[in-house]
């Protein structure tokens, strides 16, 4: 298929775009792609998280870590640091229940969280990784160590 | 043993952490960075590799963009920033936040990925002052991760329910379970090769295994909606379809030129029939986009050129 606006080149950008019900459909070349500016890395436009009216009220406090306003968040739409999280609390209690609702975190259950090997299991994984690489004199100071841990227990 | 080939080309989960006193990285000067960088490798040990990701090239960052192991954003940064890596299990260092730790494994394997995911996450929490809080869990840049920051994402091909026209109805009613699903390189990015990633939306206020059970749930339901979506196309299309899908082949095998959204579409129906290696076929997906082919020949390719090596590779390698 050749490029519908240089009519020349063979169309490799393929754009199809929707804004209220109006379909628009683009088969271009790279070259005339680029002359017509579009961006195909960001699809689409992105709504600002913290909304886009102005908050005065808050406007001089700032994050003494990173140095944050809650302006700059809300503008950014990222926050600046893990205090802002506590600095701005209250400017950003409204957000994340927009996003999350009003939950708490939940941890994961401990089972999976203890779930590390234990010191006997690691040794004999480091045994075994030395008897492969015929490291043998490593690979006695490890038997032992796994003798004298078990013994232990 | 890989699991559901047919409909699950590759399992990921993905947990984002933060260390504490440390800004963000939109606000993280060079210094800030190559710190929490060597913290990092130092906390990981030797066991990962080191990639410096500013001492490699635009273009090779951008084929591991395509191979799904760092995101656009972590490629084009300009910060320092590195990727350490241990088998299947990825971290990239000052990307979004400060940790983007993934494990991704071919197939459906959810429950591999995520007890290796907690292996790491385990070893990164005992030694590094990772930002957190009672109510909001882990901190992240952006609030939509807060809580257990974790994405758990499946790659899809559904070629079934997309042709049945049945995808409409799937992305409605799994919007109203909180699952989001979108095209294969994230938002917006469709192509014709039935391929979408079905991930979690909840992350405050649910358990990491609550979520895991919930996509295992819902990735089975889809599997099995889309064998019997295909079956039923397989038996309504008949000669039609099964010649179609030789033609494909054909032009896999002989074509000359074939540009990557044609060979998205000759993807889907090869792939549909499972007629070659399913794995070798997602591996050459990836191979044959165009800064992996660039990569792979050494030099930079116009887009005619491409199509011809898109072509040769394939030939050589299908």
């Amino acid at each position: 298929m050749k490029c519908t606006r240089c009519n020349k080149n063979e169309a490799t950008v393929f754009y199809k775009q929707y804004i209220n019900g109006d379909v628009k459909e683009y088969a271009l070349c790279a070259d005339c792609a680029k002359a017509e500016e579009l961006d195909i890395s960001i699809p689409f436009a992105h709504l600002n998280l913290f909304g886009t009216s102005k908050v005065p009220v808050y406007e001089k406090k700032r994050c003494d870590l990173c140095g944050s306003l809650f302006d700059d968040i809300r503008k950014s739409g990222k926050v600046g640091c893990g205090k802002c999280y506590s600095v701005f609390e209250n400017e950003l209690k409204q957000t994340i229940a927009s996003i999350h609702g009003t939950s708490l975190h939940q941890k994961r259950d401990l089972q999976a969280e203890t779930k590390k090997p234990s010191e006997a299991e690691s040794l004999r994984a480091e045994l075994k990784a030395a008897i492969d690489n015929e490291e043998y004199e490593k690979a006695a100071v490890l038997r032992d160590k796994i003798k004298e841990l078990e013994g232990k227990a | 043993m890989i699991k559901d080939l047919d409909t699950v080309i590759s399992t990921r989960v993905r947990f984002a952490r933060n260390l504490k006193d440390y800004p963000y990285t939109n606000r993280l000067d060079e210094n800030g960075a190559k710190e929490i960088i060597e913290r990092i490798e130092n906390a990981l040990g030797d066991k990962y590799i080191k990639t410096d990701m500013t001492s490699v090239s635009l273009s090779h960052a951008m084929s591991l963009v395509e191979k799904h192991i760092i995101s656009r954003e972590f490629a084009k940064s300009n910060l320092p920033r590195a990727l350490f890596t241990k088998d299947d299990v990825k971290l990239m260092v000052c990307e979004e936040d400060h940790i983007r730790l993934q494990v991704i494994k071919i197939g459906f394997a959810i429950d591999e990925c995520f007890s290796d995911a907690l292996e790491c996450d385990n070893k990164l929490l005992s030694k590094l002052n990772i930002d957190y809080s009672e109510a909001l869990g882990y901190l992240t840049q952006c609030p939509t991760n807060l809580g257990t920051a974790m994405r758990v994402s499946v790659m899809m091909f559904i070629p079934g329910i997309c042709l049945s026209s049945k995808l409409k109805a799937l992305v409605s009613q799994l919007d109203k379970l909180g699952i989001t699903i979108r095209g294969m390189y994230g938002e917006g990015s469709e192509s014709g090769a039935c391929i979408y990633q079905i991930s979690n939306r909840e992350t405050l206020g649910v358990k990491e295994e609550k979520v895991i059970e919930k996509i295992r749930d819902i990735v089975l339901q889809i599997t099995d909606i889309e064998r019997k979506a295909r079956n039923e196309l397989f038996k309504k299309g008949g000669i039609s379809l099964e010649d179609k899908i030789s033609r494909a082949m054909g032009t896999l095998n002989y074509a000359k030129c074939i540009s990557s959204k044609e060979f998205c579409e000759l993807y889907a129906l090869v792939r549909m029939k499972g007629e070659y290696d399913l794995e070798k076929l997602d591996s050459l997906f990836c191979n044959v986009m165009p800064y992996s082919l660039c990569e792979h020949y050494e030099k930079t390719l116009n887009e005619t050129q491409r199509d011809i090596a898109r072509a040769e590779y394939i030939q050589k390698n299908i």
